[in-house]
Order: structure tokens, then sequence, then C-alpha cells
């Protein structure tokens, strides 16, 4: 407080001059804020305005799209009941669920070897392998997984397209993201505790279960949570590798948006949405009061509490 | 202010009782050895080498540290103590040689099976773990009884003084805190040889002198042997019973604190550890009468009252450490009251550099050579010291010398 007054009075002589020029630079940022605004609304609008438009025709009576047909929820209804989709729906939980969790176990052991093993001759080029399949098309990595499948099936009999194929495919291309966000983790990662883990007694697989893994924890949830998502929406390596009876519900949205606009979608579409939105909320809140909480403690423990 | 300025002494008066104040009698100890021979021989460091490629990190040394002690590897950093430290911890492989704790091969058993702890630099707690989960890791890799490590850490926690802060996270303690629980955590174990890198390397200056002594306690108190790191030589002759220096992976020379303070055995050494004047010279002569030595920076001659056993005309380095050397403006006497005729220089102050409880005086001798030389502030206003541009003598013991070969 005082500090604060101080420099309040030495400042004090100059706050006529600072006055005029604050004044005179809100004046000439006036017409460049009114241009902010409207841009960030007509962004916003161009995000969200679709997807309002479609939570408020999931609610339509009518099965026109552009005829609005009173309040309904019958679509939920038919959604629920529409086994096809419900099929997919869980195709498609499976599937990413399995990804996710394999490409979490391969992507961090791949992170482990890149940043662990000193002067490991080929790093660079084995990072560059692993990576690849996040900045090569999907048609290309859909297309040569494709041939490799067919290949092997024919040379071994293994395996027959379907969700082993498509689990298969979703790896490779999402171990690639969760090694980059491991990596990254454990490259910050303060190498010294895993030491003084050793010197206190524990072995190298003791201290990477009790010290190294809860230290990457929170990156190898967030590699786990990117991958399902990725793995959750693709489209097009998906339908490469798909076989006849495994449809997952990206693909399934799509035959049949193709063969015209379903209401049934719309409600689908809301319920994921809302689902998103939900998951994103608790996930900014929680992150908001860790913080908060950090400061705090960090604050008692400058002040010696 | 009127009571300050009637404390002003008189000139005349405050230069005459400062420079007797500081003239010592020849009634000198010899240094004491802090070698503590009588105790038993803990670690034994033989040959030992630690190559990367081309460069020898640590070359070829050998130390033996006994039970009980402080011993303190001293050197700027990349001089191989760090890597000597992590040989002893097992985190590195040493390329030759041999380490011997308690009379065992302890070369190439890894960290985790070594009754050796260590305090990390960055401190390494735990950052997922509370204090108390902290300083049982490594009871439990040890499979103790619950109730025995409850104990443990209790006992631990009273030691360091942080029982209240039992249930904190390390990112709600505060430096000094994080130091004590580091401590208590590589103390738990009981290990036989505590291993500290650069302890207080994390803290800031005030913190630092407070946790010396107090760090110096608690390990004197448990009675753990403790070989420390640091680059910091106050913390080394505050702390160690012994000082290693080191440079470029060799050690150059061991001792007490005051041995090399006052001993140094070369002029790395003796410019390394405090300030020094280093006088090039020439040993004119030298037997049991005494020694004479003449350098091409002083007017007059260097006379020793001992025999400096090296060959007549041999080219030798005189140190001289700066609070050693009287300054004066009047011209320089020996005891009886006789004018000095060697051991004297004159030159003129060309800078002065105020510290607060020292000021640190640089004068220019006729040979062009600055000789520094420090004065304590006895006295608030410094009436009566040398100031900008005196002619001032410069004068010192005999015994204040030493005689250096490299």
């Amino acid at each position: 407080m005082a500090e604060s007054k101080i420099k309040e009075g030495v400042t004090a002589p100059d706050t006529n001059e600072l006055n005029l020029t604050s004044a005179s630079r809100k004046k000439s940022f006036n017409l460049p804020k009114l241009l902010r605004v409207v841009f960030l609304t007509i962004g916003l609008l161009f995000l969200y305005a679709p997807i309002v438009s479609l939570i408020i025709y999931s609610f339509n009576g009518s099965k026109m799209m552009t005829v609005w047909g009173g309040f309904s929820v019958k679509w939920y209804f038919e959604l629920f009941a529409d086994k096809q989709m419900m099929d997919a729906v869980l195709t498609s939980l499976i599937i990413s669920f399995c990804a996710a969790s394999m490409s979490v176990i391969i992507g961090t052991l791949a992170a482990l070897v890149l940043v662990r093993i000193s002067n490991f001759k080929g790093e660079s080029l084995f990072a560059l392998f692993i990576t690849a399949p996040m900045v090569l098309p999907e048609v290309i990595v859909g297309l040569s997984m494709l041939l490799l499948f067919v290949t092997l099936s024919q040379l071994i009999g293994w395996p027959q397209r379907g969700m082993v194929t498509i689990w298969i495919a979703m790896v490779t291309v999402t171990a690639a993201y969760v090694t980059v966000v491991v990596r990254s983790r454990l490259k910050e990662l303060d190498y010294s505790i895993e030491e003084a883990s050793q010197d206190l007694g524990a072995g190298p697989v003791k201290t990477f279960f009790f010290i190294t893994l809860p230290s990457i924890l929170p990156a190898i949830v967030s590699g786990w949570l990117l991958a399902f998502t990725l793995a959750m929406d693709d489209l097009v390596i998906t339908s490469f590798v798909a076989g006849p009876g495994s449809q997952t519900l990206p693909m399934v949205v799509f035959s049949s948006v193709r063969r015209g606009l379903n209401p049934e979608i719309n409600a689908l579409a809301t319920i994921i949405v809302f689902i998103v939105s939900l998951c994103t909320f608790f996930y900014w809140l929680m992150r908001v009061r860790k913080e908060k909480r950090l400061r705090q403690d960090m604050k008692l423990a400058m002040q010696g509490k | 202010m009127v009571t300050e300025n009637s404390k002003v002494p008189d000139n005349t008066k405050s230069n005459g009782a400062n420079v007797e104040k500081r003239r010592v009698s020849t009634d000198i100890k010899p240094p004491v050895k802090n070698t503590p021979k009588d105790r038993k021989p803990l670690l034994v460091i033989k040959d030992l080498t630690k190559a990367y490629d081309a460069n020898l990190a640590v070359n070829n040394v050998n130390l033996t540290i006994y039970e009980g002690e402080i011993f303190a590897l001293l050197g700027s950093s990349g001089c191989g103590k760090s890597t000597l430290l992590r040989m002893l911890a097992g985190f590195e492989t040493p390329t030759s040689g041999a380490i011997y704790l308690d009379g065992q091969d302890m070369t190439n058993v890894p960290p985790y099976k070594r009754p050796v702890n260590m305090m990390f630099q960055s401190y390494a707690l735990f950052p997922h773990m509370t204090v108390e989960q902290n300083i049982a890791f490594g009871l439990k890799q040890d499979k103790l009884r619950k109730a025995e490590i409850n104990a443990r850490v209790e006992k631990m926690l009273k030691l360091v003084h942080m029982e209240e802060y039992a249930h904190r996270k390390p990112h709600q303690l505060s430096g000094g805190q994080r130091q004590r629980v580091a401590l208590a955590r590589s103390l738990a174990k009981q290990p036989r040889v505590l291993l500290l890198d650069e302890p207080m390397g994390a803290l800031d200056k005030k913190l630092r002198e407070q946790m010396r002594l107090e760090l110096v306690d608690i390990v004197e108190s448990v009675g753990v042997t403790c070989v420390m790191v640091t680059h910091d030589q106050e913390e080394a002759m505050t702390m160690a019973e012994r000082v290693a220096i080191m440079d470029r992976g060799e050690f150059i020379q061991i001792g007490g604190p005051r041995e090399i303070y006052e001993n140094p055995n070369c002029c790395f050494t003796a410019e390394f550890i405090g300030s020094v004047n280093l006088f090039e010279s020439t040993l004119i002569t030298s037997d049991h009468t005494g020694s004479i030595i003449r350098s091409k920076d002083l007017e007059n001659e260097i006379r020793l009252d001992i025999d400096v056993d090296l060959a007549d005309g041999m080219e030798v380095f005189v140190a001289l450490r700066p609070e050693k050397i009287y300054i004066e403006r009047t011209f320089p006497v020996d005891e009886n009251g006789k004018e000095l005729t060697a051991n004297y220089a004159i030159g003129v102050v060309e800078n002065i550099a105020y510290m607060g409880d020292i000021s640190i005086y640089y004068v220019r001798l006729k040979s062009g050579k600055i000789v520094i030389t420090t004065l304590p502030n006895v006295d608030r206003f410094n009436v009566g010291l040398p100031t900008w541009d005196d002619q001032v003598y410069l004068s010192w013991d005999p015994e204040s010398c030493v005689t250096l070969t490299f």
C-alpha cells in the first residue's frame, strides 16, 4: 500500500498530461473498437449459427428441413429406435476407446525412447517417422492401409476388414499425436526426480510407475482424449479400411446425409454438441479452480506460512 | 546529529591506533591440520577417471574420506566436481578406477542399491506427493513395517522442524522449507554417506547464510559423513572440515579451510580462494637465518625469517593476502620504532571500493603493479584514512608472505 502511494505521489505531476493522452487515444480507438466488435460478431455467427439452427431444427415437428412444423422431440425417440444408428454409435465408441488406449501405450513408449535414451543416433529420423502420419494426407494413409490389409489377408488370411482393421489404422494415426503431447511434457520434466527415486532405492521399473508416470499423467490423459476424438470422427481412413459389417458413426451419418437431409441427424448432432459442451465446461471449471488454488498455495508458501 | 559529530576522532590518533592494533607479534602457531587421521576411512576413491569422448571430466583422482567428516569439493563450473559426486551416487559409471565404501567395491553398484543418498540441487521433491510421502518413499523401498516408517518420518520431520507441514505438497512450500524436506528425505534412510549437490544453490543470499549453519548442525547431530559440491568458496569454508579444490578434473589442493587459505600450495589455489597479490620474484638467498627475495614489481626486497628450502636463483611467486598488508601515510616502522628496510612498498591510491564493512584499496606502485589491500571501516567517517591519489606506504609481516613455485 505504502509503495503504491509513493508511486502515485511521484507520478502525480504527470497525471494531467497522461489523462490528455489517454483521452485522445480513446477517441482515436473508437472506430477500430466498433470494427472489432463487428468482426467478432460476424466470426462467432459464422461459427455458431449453423450449430444453433441445427439444434433448433432438431426439435422441428415437420420432416421437411426447411419448414417449421412446431416443437417436437419425436426425432430423438426415432433416433434411439434406429438400430443401424445405435449400432454405429456403439461401434465407434468401442473402436475409439480401444484405439485411444493403444495409441497412449505406443505413443508414451515412443516419447520415452525419444526423450530418455541419451545419444540415440537415429533420434530425429525416428521422430520424423513417428509423427509423419500427422502430416500425411488421410487418403494416402487410408489407401496404403487398405493395400497392406488386402495383401496380408491374401498371404496369411488375417486381418479380415472390420473393426480390427479400423482399430489398427486409427492407432497408427493417433499414436503420432499422443507422442507429440507426451514428448513435450517429458522434455520439461525435471529428470532429477527420477534420479532421486533411484537414489532412494527404487529400481528403474518402480521409478517409472511411481514417479515418471504420475508426473506425465496429465499429458497422457490429454493424449488419450485427443486420440479418442480423432478416432471418433475420422471418416476418410475408416471408409478405406472398414468392412461390410463395421459401420462407424461418421460413415452412417455421411451416407444418410447423401440420401437426403434427415432430422434424426439433427437430434444426434444436438446430443453430441450437448455432451461436448458439458465436458468442455467442466474441464474449464476444474482448471480455473486448480489454477486459483495453486496461486493461493504459492502465495502462502512465499509468505512462509 | 550532534552526538554523531562529536564521535569523530582526531585524525592522527585514529590512524596511529588503527595501525597499532593491526601490527601483530611474530608469535605464530603452525597452521592447524584438519586431517582427521584418527578416524576410520569410510569412502576410498582410487584412480578414478571419467572420460566423455576425448574429454577427461575427472582425471585419475585419489581421495579418502573419513567417517563423520564434512568434505567439500570446490571448483568453478565444468571442473568435474559434479561428475565426481554423480559417480559416488552411481548415476555415472567411471571409465576406470574404483570406489570403495566401508571396504566394499561400489564402482558398478546401481544407485538404488548403494547406501548413499543425495540431496539434489533442485531438491527433486516428488511433486505429486506430500512432504510426509516424500520422506517415506525411500523407507517404503526398504520394505519396512508401516509403524516403523511412520516413526522414522516423524523423527525426520522433527529434525528439520517441519512437523506442521507434513501434509503439504512441495509447491505449497517456500525455498527454505523445500530444502529442509529434501534434507529429511535424504537422511531418512540413514545413509552411510550423504551427498549434497550445491546445497544452497537455489536459495537467496540471506537465507543461504542462515541455512549453512543450520544444515551443518543437522548433519552433525545425525553424525553422517557428508560430501558436498559447491562453487561458492564461502559455503565450502564455513561448512566443511576439509575442502578439495578441483580444476580440470584434478585435485589442486586438499586441506582444512584455514590451510587452503593461509597455506595455498600453488598460485591457482591462492587466486581461487579469496583475493591475493602475487609478486613474480626471484629467490636471492635462502638459509637457516632467513630468505631474501627480489621482485621486479617491488623496489625493496622481501625478507622472510624462514628458510624456504628452494634453490637460490629460482623463479618464485610471493603471495600476499590483501588484509595482511598495512596501509599507512607515514613511513612504516617495526615494533621497536625503527624504520623498515625491507617488506614495504610506496604507491599511490588509485581506487577505493567501499564495501560497507571494509574498503578495498587499489594502490599503484612505481613499477605500475596494482596492489590490493583492505581496511576495516572501524570508524563511520573514515577520517584520517588514505584517500584517492594519496601517497601511501604498504608494509607486511615476513610471515604473511607465502612463497609459491607454480
